[in-house]
């Protein structure tokens, strides 16, 4: 036998072989359960292997042993390609346990979480920031700081133009499985405001808002927007089955608490105007829940109006919520004195800049630094001068 | 001079602030920033703010 098998673990294995179940009275150390699951596979226990991990091995999951059975389950993947569906049962719930515990773990065992693969951390940082209950109030200097380590970057705005490109080349924006919100409507043109029902979606509810207003030169403009509507109690029913607006295939709730009531939310969406895809690329666009709940989606003039008036119009949002890009911006706007004397400021979006801005405390401090920010932002006055 | 386009972005975000909050003094130092002061709009919202401000501070 290996040098690895301990004389405990051994007669674990022999008793289930003996008795087909396994012993009682037994303290699973994580040492313990690790050699058994070595032992399994070492002999081809397949039967024995799957009731172990199923009844043993995952309800025993915690903070301090994730990332280990999230390590073996992920070798065993990785090099084995006939793996039995047990291994990806175990790598998945791993990586659920090590994302709720992330803050522990990066605290506890940071050298040992900046060993896994890449893009399973990065898919780890993504279920944690849904599962935070605190997402929008919490400052993810955890999260952040994995993401670095990560993407290979040093600097908060480089980093943040690194979720952006993610952001931008995700496919699944417009595949059949992702959710969608359609809109029909005719007489745009007498429209002054209208809103949609309310719909559910990523565990909040929204409408869709349609506004007409008048532009500088006194031109009627028609105005779409996606309006926050209220958090959403996971335990009151499913998502998108308000009247009056067409949908389909809603994801399952798994976005943050039903407390959440402030902070950034980023969200990421393709639209189509009439079966035509209205921007060249996947928009980026956050709001403030408090302050400012609304994404404006997109802006007719006149002439657009007129070709849309006399029929039926149909749009239709795919949508898709941002909690990495939400969390660099909470980021920043919890940390703005660090960074307002970057130079990078200016890679900022506008939108992203007036949702830091949002996010700032009500303190003269912050205030002052926000204004501080903004004028390094412009980076377009002649003088320059220092507020703080 | 800033383009147009330039003082729309910078309207927007100056309305993102909470002048409320802004101290006097940075308020003044802006008045300093030519840029700002030379677009009726932007130097409309600064000086409004000193005014409340130093209303504020004779109650």
């Amino acid at each position: 036998m290996p040098k690895w098998v301990t004389k405990s673990s051994l007669e674990y294995v022999i008793h289930y072989l003996k008795y087909e179940k396994v012993p009682e009275n037994v303290d699973y150390t994580d040492n313990l359960l690790q050699r058994i699951l070595w032992i399994s596979d070492f002999l081809h226990l397949e039967t024995f292997q799957q009731m172990f991990i199923k009844e043993i091995i995952i309800p025993a999951l915690n903070n301090k042993n994730c990332l280990m059975f999230l390590t073996e389950s992920f070798k065993k993947l990785k090099t084995s390609e006939e793996s039995s569906d047990s291994w990806y049962v175990l790598f998945n719930n791993s990586m659920n346990v090590t994302s709720k515990n992330l803050p522990w773990n990066f605290f506890n065992k940071k050298a040992e979480l900046l060993q896994i693969n890449e893009k399973i951390l990065e898919e780890i940082i993504e279920r944690s920031l849904k599962y935070n209950k605190n997402l929008f109030n919490t400052d993810q200097k955890s999260v952040i700081e994995l993401l670095f380590h990560s993407r290979k970057k040093t600097d908060i705005f480089d980093l943040l133009e690194s979720q952006r490109i993610v952001v931008r080349t995700k496919k699944q924006v417009l595949g059949p499985n992702q959710p969608n919100i359609t809109w029909k409507l005719s007489n745009v043109s007498r429209i002054t405001e209208k809103e949609t029902n309310s719909f559910k979606f990523g565990g909040f509810s929204w409408r869709l808002v349609a506004k007409s207003v008048k532009n500088a030169s006194g031109l009627n403009e028609l105005l779409f927007f996606l309006k926050f509507d209220s958090p959403v109690d996971p335990s009151s029913g499913t998502e998108n089955q308000s009247q009056g607006v067409g949908t389909s295939k809603s994801p399952r709730f798994d976005g943050p608490s039903a407390n959440s009531s402030q902070g950034i939310l980023t969200i990421f969406f393709v639209l189509k105007v009439n079966g035509q895809p209205y921007h060249r690329e996947v928009q980026i666009r956050s709001l403030n829940i408090d302050k400012n709940p609304l994404i404006q989606l997109c802006i007719f003039d006149n002439s657009e109006i007129a070709k849309m008036t006399g029929k039926d119009n149909e749009f239709i949002v795919h949508l898709n919520i941002e909690y990495v890009y939400s969390a660099i911006l909470t980021h920043i706007s919890k940390n703005v004195e660090n960074y307002f004397n970057n130079t990078k400021i200016g890679t900022l979006s506008r939108d992203d800049l007036c949702c830091i801005l949002r996010n700032l405390p009500d303190s003269s401090f912050h205030q002052d630094l926000g204004v501080s920010f903004t004028i390094q932002w412009g980076n377009i006055f002649t003088v320059k001068i220092v507020i703080i | 001079m800033l383009q147009q386009k330039e003082h729309e972005n910078l309207l927007e975000v100056l309305k993102a602030t909470n002048w409320e909050y802004v101290s006097l003094a940075t308020l003044v130092k802006l008045t300093s920033l030519e840029a700002f002061m030379r677009n009726p709009e932007t130097k409309h919202i600064i000086n409004e703010q000193i005014k409340k401000k130093l209303q504020l501070s004779k109650i």
